[in-house]
């Protein structure tokens, strides 16, 4: 920052407010899948546009912690983060808020605001449309990976029903890998059906039926980190990618032993 | 022959596009981003499979110059659509997620757990194995070809 040292010195009580709004637009960064370089930068920028000398930042995979400084005071705080999903419009939007406080066009209040607005935003696509959507999806890796329209049309019956089994499990907080291995074990179970409908492909349908629990986000993220030198947090998301993916298989091969073990 | 080959490719970059689109949805992408994504999704897939196809380039290769297009593509639409770039990339390099290698893999881990015969249950091992090896190496060249855009152009020092 060129211009550190010449802020004025901020007040306790603002102080307090800008490393509590840093904080949380840190957290709706860090829960809804952005990488730990945008959460260190966007959580950076906004401490110091708001006022700050210089503000630090340490991302943990379900923690986030500030260190700011404005005229040699200093403070601290921690904010844990222990729920993760993906909202990329929510990443998107703090990461716009962040244009706005560089261009000095928004003010504490204003973020404090933008940022309520952003949590308590409603989800962008109705989840019918979203599991509809899955499921069309999930056909269509069927039909990359060879299979017939027959096939195509199972996978899809199967992915929209195992993203209703998982929509219904995660409203009822379940554990993340036992709604996965639920998840999973539904849709396979349909696709299996195919053995018995007559539908050839039917293994087809099963590998590509439960691509849509493929924990991407996580894994992408797990490369962006440790290319940015974030290592540890790299390893966890590593660690939960690796999880979930062990969840999927568990539920696919349950399903798979229960019906007889097909080959591709 | 050729109607045969552009009905091919067309098909390739339709359905990668709906997989790309299913996924935006899931990801809760802006709704201004739906169209880059697809095809971002689309292209990078298409891109992949005339690679592996038409010339000597083994999958997981063709994947990452795949995900280095969807990469810089990312990039190149995201300061426009005023999205962060993994927002347009991330939907689009999920068409490329080795789906019947990792299939294929748990079923030949499974078969070989099962398998009581030596020579046979070693045959299922190596082609399990095989497969799992694959299938790392596919993913790893979807999430490097993200970061290489990062790596090569927009170098730009941290602010922090």
């Amino acid at each position: 920052m060129n211009n550190s040292g010449k802020k004025p010195a901020l007040t306790h009580e603002a102080l307090t407010d800008i490393i509590d709004l840093a904080l949380w637009a840190g957290q709706l960064l860090l829960q809804n899948g952005a990488s730990s370089h945008r959460v260190e930068e966007t959580v950076h920028q906004l401490g110091t546009g708001l006022g700050c000398d210089w503000m630090d930042v340490l991302v943990s995979h379900n923690a986030i912690v500030v260190t700011t400084v404005s005229a040699g005071d200093f403070r601290t705080k921690i904010r844990r983060v222990p729920k993760h999903g993906v909202d990329l419009t929510a990443v998107s939007a703090v990461n716009r808020l962040r244009y706005r406080i560089s261009d000095n066009t928004l003010d504490p209040p204003q973020l404090r605001n933008e940022l309520q607005r952003i949590s308590t935003r409603k989800p962008m696509y109705p989840f019918w449309l979203t599991a509809v959507m899955i499921g069309l999806a999930c056909g269509a890796f069927c039909r990359l990976f060879g299979g017939d329209y027959e096939a195509f049309a199972l996978t899809a019956v199967a992915s929209t029903v195992g993203m209703f089994v998982r929509y219904l499990l995660l409203r009822e907080e379940f554990n993340t890998y036992l709604v996965v291995i639920a998840a999973a074990f539904i849709t396979s179970l349909i696709a299996a059906m195919g053995k018995y409908i007559g539908i050839h492909d039917y293994p087809v349908a099963l590998a590509a039926g439960v691509l849509m629990l493929i924990p991407g986000v996580p894994l992408i993220n797990m490369v962006l980190d440790f290319v940015r030198g974030h290592i540890n947090v790299g390893i966890s998301r590593g660690i939960l990618g690796l999880l979930i993916t062990l969840s999927i298989a568990i539920g696919l091969l349950l399903a798979v032993s229960i019906t007889g073990v097909p080959g591709l | 022959m050729t109607i045969h080959l552009v009905l091919h490719l067309l098909e390739d970059f339709f359905w990668s596009a709906v997989a790309a689109t299913g996924f935006a949805l899931l990801f809760n992408v802006p709704r201004r981003t739906l169209l880059m994504c697809a095809l971002l999704g689309g292209v990078g897939h298409l891109v992949r499979t005339v690679t592996h196809e038409f010339l000597p380039i083994d999958l997981a290769f063709a994947t990452l110059i795949g995900s280095t297009i969807i990469g810089f593509g990312g990039h190149l639409f995201a300061r426009r659509l005023q999205v962060p770039h993994t927002v347009l990339s991330v939907p689009g390099v999920i068409p490329m997620i080795p789906g019947t290698f990792a299939y294929k893999a748990m079923i030949g881990f499974l078969r070989f757990s099962e398998s009581t015969t030596a020579p046979a249950s070693t045959g299922l091992l190596i082609d399990a194995s095989s497969f799992a090896v694959q299938t790392i190496l596919i993913l790893s060249a979807i999430a490097v070809g993200i970061a290489i855009p990062n790596l090569l152009i927009f170098r730009k020092r941290s602010v922090i």
